[in-house]
């Protein structure tokens, strides 16, 4: 079964046809990545997912499961995660506290009104090792708006992986980061547990290509092609959807 | 442990007040807790959730209604006067909650003022309930039953009302150091991120609201057995400007900010309206000397000190 079935899924904005009958299935473990041009569909089919946007047809299947009608936290709650193509974070908040949120966001504490939060002794240590896994144990206590931009879009992964999903959405990971930065968040991506589905929206063609064991190539709302990697490098029509683009 | 010390310290002054200061500074000390009440309920959702409401005289306001009518009918019984009030100043909140959660921001500031207006209205012209512009007058205070504590003096309803605020202070201590209050500081930041972390952010907001409907209810009980009368004013945006002001000056998001600023602002009313009457012309330069140069409040004011100093 697949972790992930999204379809025939149509999306549009007024006149704009956004996503235009869009067929994808993603098995479990997968490492999948959406690439294509600019205004492609490619956030618009991720905020479908995710449950931010209501499709005007079709459904969503995650796990075998209709979730098409359920609201965000719901889907979240079934396993679903993801981060944000601008880094979406508690910028106010220092890193152990967003830490923390990503945990409670799971548990039943989140609704406990009358303990201090500072008395659940657990809470605390599964943030820190959780910290730790992402390098950001020795940023503890440094407020977000003061982190590096790579250190926010690792905490942005790292919110998302502390529900330990079963499919995670990367919507342009290595965006706006540096080559040295590009390189940590990649291995880290690389390392997550195969239990993991990960799908992925890549501008970066090389990443994308390096990250992927299958591409799906996504062009003015429509699946255009899906293959390998090396299939996808040596494929004429995507060739020609980049180079057209860039003509432009 | 220097905290705790501060804390008995304040607790002693508070205590030892009446026996120190004079009838007149005891019933200013008594009308700076019950707004200090008022203020915190407030900073909930100004401070906690990034709502600002100027319609939060509307609970304050139910409950002091009540408690009037219901002397008007002859019922003044204080555990069943008190608790009703503020059981109707819940119901209230559970009500808008339902209406204004929708909305954020300036949105937000309007829906909660035209709904406050909307009570206000209905205390102006039904006169046969609430007096009309008359108000209620000469409610008298109620014994407190089992209880052999007489309300009568200014001295013991100051009590009456250290220990309310007291209680209202811990609550809303506890609420917003719980995980839940945590969840609020999260959604407050980010909502968007929060439902994306698995949260379904709305109870939490219309609980929050709730909660802060009560507590005003609490400080409007107060305040109508404080005066022995309640009036359109007790529903009055006027009201909920001042109560907005207090939590601003004091410092929003903080717990001791709003009672440092119901502290301010009261004593000023009561030190200028001696001179002038035109005392809401200095609340709306209080209010931009704040916005321009202590956006944070007094108590971020000083905390932005000593973390210069240091």
């Amino acid at each position: 079964m697949e972790v992930l079935a999204v379809d025939n899924i149509c999306k549009s904005f007024g006149g704009l046809q956004a996503l235009d009958h869009v067929f994808l299935k993603v098995g479990v473990g997968e490492r999948r990545a959406v690439i294509g041009p600019n205004g492609a569909g490619k956030t618009t089919l991720f905020h479908i997912i995710s449950g931010i946007l209501s499709p005007t047809s079709g459904s969503i299947f995650m796990l075998g499961k209709d979730i098409s009608l359920l609201p965000m936290y719901h889907r979240v709650n079934l396993g679903l995660s993801q981060t944000f193509q601008i880094i979406n974070l508690f910028k106010g908040l220092t890193v152990l506290e967003n830490a923390v949120l990503a945990i409670q966001g799971f548990k039943r504490v989140k609704h406990t009104i009358h303990r201090p939060l500072s008395s659940y002794k657990s809470l605390i240590p599964q943030a820190e090792e959780l910290m730790e896994q992402w390098g950001l144990r020795g940023r503890r206590d440094v407020r977000v708006s003061s982190l590096s931009y790579g250190e926010q879009r690792l905490l942005d992964i790292m919110l998302a992986m502390a529900s330990t999903p079963r499919l995670l959405l990367l919507d342009e990971p290595t965006s706006g980061l540096s080559l040295a930065e590009i390189s940590v968040v990649i291995s880290k991506i690389k390392d997550l547990s195969r239990e993991i589905t990960v799908l992925l929206i890549e501008h970066n063609m090389e990443v994308a290509l390096d990250l992927a064991d299958r591409v799906t190539v996504l062009n003015v709302g429509q699946v255009v092609t899906e293959g390998t990697s090396t299939q996808i490098k040596e494929d004429p029509r995507v060739k020609k959807i980049y180079l057209r683009t860039k003509k432009e | 442990m220097k905290r705790f010390f501060g804390i008995l310290i304040i607790l002693f002054i508070l205590a030892v007040l009446p026996k120190v200061l004079g009838t007149y500074y005891v019933t200013l000390a008594t009308q700076m807790l019950i707004s200090a009440i008022f203020a915190i309920s407030l900073d909930l959702l100004i401070g906690y959730l990034d709502l600002p409401s100027l319609g939060h005289a509307a609970f304050f306001g139910v409950a002091a209604y009540t408690i009037g009518i219901l002397f008007k009918n002859g019922v003044n019984h204080f555990w069943l006067n008190f608790p009703l009030g503020i059981a109707v100043a819940v119901a209230v909140a559970a009500l808008f909650g339902l209406l204004v959660l929708r909305t954020r921001g300036a949105y937000f500031f309007m829906i909660t003022v035209a709904l406050a207006e909307v009570l206000w209205g209905i205390a102006f012209s039904w006169r046969f309930m609430t007096g009309g512009d008359d108000g209620i007058p000469g409610i008298s205070r109620p014994s407190l039953g089992f209880i052999p504590f007489s309300l009568g003096g200014a001295t013991n309803y100051y009590y009456l009302v250290l220990f309310f605020f007291l209680v209202s202070f811990l609550f809303i201590y506890i609420i917003v150091h719980s995980p839940f209050g945590h969840v609020i500081v999260g959604i407050r930041e980010n909502e968007l991120r929060m439902r994306a972390l698995g949260y379904n952010t709305w109870p939490y907001k219309y609980i929050c609201f709730i909660l802060s409907g009560l507590f005003a209810g609490v400080a409007g009980g107060l305040s109508v057995y404080f005066k022995g009368f309640v009036s359109p004013s007790d529903l009055a945006v006027t009201l909920s400007a001042e109560g907005l002001l207090m939590v601003l000056l004091g410092g929003a998001g903080t717990l001791f900010g709003p009672v440092i600023g119901a502290g301010c602002i009261i004593f000023l009313e009561h030190f200028i309206s001696a001179y002038t009457e035109r005392w809401l012309l200095l609340l709306g330069i209080i209010y931009i000397v704040v916005v321009m140069f202590a956006p944070q409040g007094i108590l971020g004011l000083i905390r932005s000190r000593i973390a210069k100093a240091g």
